[in-house]
């Protein structure tokens, strides 16, 4: 098995106080809603994301490898009366 | 050279900030670059030292699987700017200059907690409506009426729960049947997420 860097960008909306990542349970941390993490490949993959904010808030997440998108998070949204969001979206490396 | 202008901080700043993404708008005076998010409205925080702050009637089992309990523990002032990397705005028709620098740092530092920090300086001066370039600052110092923010912010939450600590390469059960009753298959590469459960 080989080791890929996949590098993740976080896009959040105006109302998105604060947002984390991470694959499988390994973190990732970010700076200006960028962080990259070396993978396994090939291998199938899971994208966590947790986020505050109001109701409605949004965001948008990519993982990119090169030049190639691997996953793609749209508008993934605070649902009304809360105040957290999450999710989860597989991905084959 | 007395003056510094503000095309030339622009370069600058943008060297400072290492790949930060300027895009050119209007007039030769105006340079504003994008994700600058300045927040109007601090985030509503009733969750914070609530007991149930899943209580709604909002996707009570799928938040638990992730969230077990975020906003039990906010320290810090509420975040005003979030995705602020750099922001040049100076329009003519506008009645100040303003010079924005932020980063902002995403992290977990252990199980269950997590962070979120932000920071940003801000200059600002009058804008100069006789000439075309507007001095924040000359040899001699900085100009009238010049005002530097400084903002930081620090976000902690604790009850961040990872739904695959126990094994990070298979979905956990619970997980997959909450999304298959919305009509998700995560399996198949679908996005399965509290705005759809």
């Amino acid at each position: 098995m080989e080791t890929k860097k996949v590098t993740f960008t976080v896009t959040p909306n105006d109302q998105v106080k604060a947002y984390w990542i991470a694959v499988g349970n390994d973190d990732i941390p970010l700076v200006n809603g960028k962080g990259s993490i070396n993978l396994q490949a090939p291998q199938r993959h899971f994208l966590i994301w947790w986020f505050v904010g109001n109701s409605g808030s949004s965001l948008n997440i990519t993982g990119e490898s090169g030049i190639d998108t691997l996953v793609e998070v749209k508008n993934s949204t605070i649902p009304q009366g809360e105040h957290e969001g999450a999710g989860v979206k597989r991905f084959q490396l | 050279m007395q003056k510094i202008i503000l095309p030339v901080i622009a370069c600058i700043l943008l060297l400072i900030n290492n790949g930060g993404f300027a895009e050119e708008v209007g007039s030769p005076m105006s340079v504003k670059a994008t994700r600058s998010t300045a927040q109007d409205n601090p985030v509503q925080s009733p969750q914070v030292n609530s007991p149930q702050p899943f209580a709604g009637s909002t996707p009570l089992l799928y938040s638990e699987l992730f969230l077990s309990g975020i906003g039990n523990s906010v320290v810090g002032t509420a975040i005003e700017t979030t995705g602020t990397a750099f922001e040049i705005n100076a329009m003519k028709d506008s009645s100040s200059a303003l010079l924005r620098i932020g980063r902002d740092f995403s992290f977990s530092s252990e199980e269950g907690l997590a962070e979120f920090s932000t920071w940003s300086i801000t200059a600002a001066a009058p804008i100069n409506k006789k000439d075309d370039f507007t001095a924040l600052a000359t040899w001699d110092g900085l100009a009238n009426s010049f005002r530097l923010t400084l903002r930081a912010s620090n976000f902690v939450v604790a009850g961040k729960r990872n739904p695959f600590s126990a094994d990070p390469q298979e979905l956990p059960r619970r997980l997959s049947e909450l999304c298959a009753l919305a009509g998700i298959d995560v399996d198949k590469g679908d996005q399965c997420d509290t705005g759809k459960v």
